[in-house]
């Protein structure tokens, strides 16, 4: 624990460049408000050049308090600050506090808060709206401020803004966990230095697929009715009473929202579904795919990075919920539009083992989960188990997987039935074998139900939790609460503690780091390191596998990534996309002569250089330096690689 | 070149102090509790912070109740134990008369209707009703037998309380039918493997293994015209 003598209010002013991909502007101010425990106030009213350090940062211990701190975060990297600790996040205080206030609706949970919208929940009196817009219009809306301009922001900045946080400060306080805030505090922060860095784009190739979306979209449907044999698309609308039938045909079962009590047809509920039956398998992945192209709009940045908000705390979970605009939001083909963009640097994916599964092992405390967890492979166990035999087969294996990771998410044998193509007898005596092989798993399960049911709050290890509002259906909610919940708590204890470690990404078991090609093993071993003591802290001493499999994780330039199921799948989607965005210039006139093949791995990159000096540019964070090598615009006649139609897939 | 009429480097001398009200049109809460300092924690020290996910425990009861509640003596290879009582003030025991019939679920029979049946009925016999629980958390009601005030033990009513003070001092008891009760005591303690006795009374539970039905309060009973007649069922 720390004890801060002072109290610092911080807020600055500048263009957000929302929806653009970019980095956020320079500050036009940075203001604070320093407040000592005699009451005394300080203010700070700071512009361009900045200070080398912050003026209130004399080497004594003080907390930063600020509402939706990744905002300051940009400004402070800008101004070449470190990152401020302990630092506690208004906003992320909020939504711990009202998320199940927020989830009480009918359509979902609701936005996160405005700073305006906070403070009158808590009864402060804040600025209003109008006079908000006039400043915010002025800080987006031009660069070259006079320094009058500067005055007005400054005074805006510290007088409503700073003033506003320390009453909404003030206001929270006695319901403020103090101890864990500063954990969420510093992943807000971190939170935002990821999305400083940006994802690398194969922007000449991604701009391609973007300018034939429509084009690229039309021939999917066409295919897919061809592929399933039936009109589910007529005239680009989709049929559902066509794939009902279709399914009816073919004797797939029907699945029922849980929500409307009605059949549907829905990707969420057809997914645990695709492993069984082949047809389900292309609707699926082919309709998700069609589904991105009609809205197709990731952020690019002129550096060629994307960036997103990934509305930290977004669901009842506490899960990120980035929009579907984020690269990691599309079908897993559409993430081998991230590529190695600069000479010298690779790309790692390093993700947590069956987070789930183990986060159920040791927060329930189940001896036999948690010895089948730490052998590896903790479904194969169980089939081997429930099978009474040494090798269970790919297929016994996913059957039990798809038990456990079903009751843990509250499948009954109904439906456990339908996904498996079995009996419903069938279903009922796996899930009986789960049961007796995992009492105490079954028994704690048991208890979050039993819990829930009394309208007391299931907390998570870092105090993010969520009561029961009574409506129908929810008991699915809790059962996996703790999971989820907790592997978002686990997710934020991983970016505070990041420090330095250059991460580009993040979805919600695994982060995606970026860093000069002879150093990103030593980069990978400190995350892992990271990830693992997250997982041995917040969940008793029992760690969680971060695996890294250098031959497939790690991407060098120039190759681009390539999803372990895109994989799996031999890139056979990545292959069928090139070749529809080849088709579609052909049709539209465009010469493709030039094309290579691709089987994830680019040529020679015309770009090289220029995307050198972009890397320079992510490094110093200069704003000077995006503006020199921006891209977009730029036509990049040579992309090098689109498959030839006669490709098909590797090997 | 600073933009401002305020100076941009660091320190104390040139930055303006206000007093303590606030300017601007919010944050005024004069009376307030100060602000500063505060005692927060660290990232570093998230062990020491993770909320203890046993909490649920405090709260909840996951076994499930059940439904019905046996009348029989503990289940041969499985370990149960009891409750220890005071000599005069038993909570989890009491006598009973009881009526047990072939075929059919015993009846509880009230103390009065078995005095008025003694005469005519040997399926009516005094016993102790006693809470047990086995080691998995199932509670049941053992009717143990007592022998005749006659002076003539039998080796099975004897055998059996003789299980039982060994359960009620503290033990996890096994029965075996061997002519008589036997019984292996467990090596597991009760402070290894505490007994997960039900917070329900043992009243409730006795009217768990005996309804309404089963229940014999008058002459009027229908299990008496079932005795003295017979049944078709």
């Amino acid at each position: 624990m720390i004890t801060c003598q002072r109290v610092v209010f911080i807020d600055s002013e500048f263009d957000a460049k929302k929806g653009r991909g970019e980095r956020p502007g320079f500050p036009h101010c940075i203001c604070a408000l320093e407040v000592f425990p005699d009451g005394r106030e300080i203010e700070h009213r700071l512009a361009a050049p900045y200070p080398e350090r912050p003026p209130w940062d004399r080497g004594d211990p003080y907390a930063t308090v600020g509402f939706a701190l990744g905002a300051e975060m940009g400004s402070m990297m800008h101004a070449g600050w470190p990152l401020p600790a302990p630092a506690i996040d208004l906003y992320a205080e909020y939504m711990v506090l009202h998320n199940s206030e927020m989830c009480r609706g009918d359509e979902g949970k609701k936005p996160g808060p405005s700073l305006i919208q906070a403070c009158r929940r808590y009864g402060v009196a804040t600025m209003d709206a109008a006079h908000k817009e006039e400043m915010r219009a002025l800080a987006y809306t031009k660069t070259g401020h006079t320094p009058e301009e500067i005055s007005t922001l400054q005074d805006y900045c510290l007088d409503d803004d700073c003033r506003a946080t320390l009453g909404l400060f003030r206001a929270m306080r006695p319901r403020l966990d103090l101890l864990r805030a500063p954990i969420r505090g510093a992943f807000m922060m971190q939170l935002e230095r990821m999305r400083w860095r940006g994802l690398p784009i194969d922007v000449p190739l991604y701009r391609r697929a973007e300018r034939h979306a429509l084009a690229i979209a039309v021939k999917m449907r066409k295919e897919l009715n061809r592929k399933l044999g039936a009109e589910i698309y007529y005239s680009g609308v989709f049929k559902r009473a066509a794939m009902f039938e279709l399914m009816r045909r073919r004797g797939i079962p029907i699945p029922i929202d849980p929500k409307t009590g009605k059949w549907s047809c829905s990707t969420r509920l057809l997914k645990p579904m695709i492993e069984t039956y082949p047809e389900m398998k292309i609707f699926y992945e082919d309709k998700r795919m069609l589904d991105a192209f009609t809205r197709l709009g990731i952020e690019i940045g002129t550096d060629g990075r994307h960036r997103i908000w990934l509305n930290p705390f977004g669901t009842k979970t506490g899960r990120n919920n980035p929009s579907t605009k984020a690269l990691w939001g599309l079908p897993h083909t559409m993430r081998s539009f991230m590529r190695v963009t600069t000479p010298d640097m690779a790309i790692a994916q390093i993700d947590f083992s069956s987070e789930h599964i183990g986060i159920a092992a040791a927060l329930s405390g189940d001896p036999t989960l948690m010895a089948d967890y730490h052998s590896g492979d903790p479904y194969r166990q169980f089939a081997a188990a429930a099978l009474g035999i040494v090798n269970p087969t790919a297929l016994q294996r996913q059957v039990y997987k798809a038990c456990v990771l079903g009751r843990i998410f509250g499948m009954g044998a109904d439906t456990l039935a339908r996904n498996l193509g079995i009996s419903r007898s069938q279903a009922q005596r796996i899930l009986d074998q789960m049961s007796a092989r995992y009492p105490v798993l079954n028994a704690w399960l048991e208890r979050v139900l039993v819990k829930a049911a009394h309208f007391v709050p299931i907390t998570c290890t870092l105090g993010w939790s969520l009561t029961a509002s009574g409506k129908p259906g929810e008991q699915r909610t809790f059962l996996n609460f703790p999971m989820q919940g907790n592997e978002a708590e686990i997710l934020r204890l991983v970016f505070a503690r990041a420090g330095d470690l250059p991460i580009i990404g993040c979805a919600h078991d695994s982060f995606i780091l970026e860093d000069r090609a002879d150093r990103i093993e030593q980069t990978i071993q400190d995350m892992q390191n990271v990830m693992r003591a997250a997982t041995r802290d917040l969940l008793g001493g029992f760690e969680l596998r971060a695996d890294c499999k250098p031959d497939e994780d790690i991407t060098y330039y120039p190759d681009r990534f390539v999803d372990k199921r895109e994989r799996e799948d031999r890139m056979q989607h990545w292959n069928w996309l090139l070749q529809l965005i080849e088709e579609a210039e052909h049709e539209d006139g465009r010469d493709t002569s030039e094309r290579s093949g691709d089987y994830g791995r680019a040529g020679e990159d015309p770009e090289a250089a220029i995307r050198a000096d972009a890397r320079a540019g992510i490094e110093a964070g200069s704003e000077t330096a995006q503006a020199e090598v921006g891209v977009q615009g730029r036509v990049c006649p040579v992309s090098d690689d689109v498959a030839p139609a006669a490709a098909g897939s590797k090997g | 070149m600073p933009t401002t009429d305020q100076p941009n480097t660091p320190g104390e001398n040139n930055i303006p102090e206000t007093g303590p009200a606030p300017k601007g049109n919010s944050g005024a809460h004069p009376k307030a509790d100060p602000v500063a300092p505060i005692a927060v924690g660290k990232p570093d020290d998230a062990a020491s912070l993770a909320i203890d996910q046993k909490h649920m425990e405090a709260y909840t009861n996951a076994d499930t109740e059940p439904g019905v509640v046996e009348c029989r003596r503990p289940p041969k290879g499985q370990f149960f134990t009891v409750l220890p009582e005071e000599e005069g003030n038993w909570r989890n025991r009491a006598y009973y008369f009881i009526l047990e019939t072939e075929g059919r679920d015993p009846h509880l029979v009230a103390h009065a209707i078995a005095e008025a049946k003694k005469d005519d009925e040997d399926t009516i016999r005094p016993i102790m009703l006693v809470r047990y629980v086995l080691m998995n958390g199932t509670e049941g009601l053992w009717p143990v037998k007592l022998n005749p005030p006659d002076g003539k033990a039998n080796r099975w009513n004897t055998s059996a309380m003789t299980a039982l003070r060994t359960a009620e001092s503290g033990k996890w008891v096994r029965l075996i039918s061997k002519g008589e009760y036997r019984y292996s005591v467990s090596k597991k303690t009760l402070e290894e493997t505490p007994p997960r006795f039900s917070e329900r009374r043992f009243a409730e539970l006795v009217n768990d293994a005996f309804p309404p039905d089963r229940v014999i309060k008058s002459l009027d009973h229908p299990i008496w015209d079932e005795l003295a007649n017979g049944s078709t069922k």
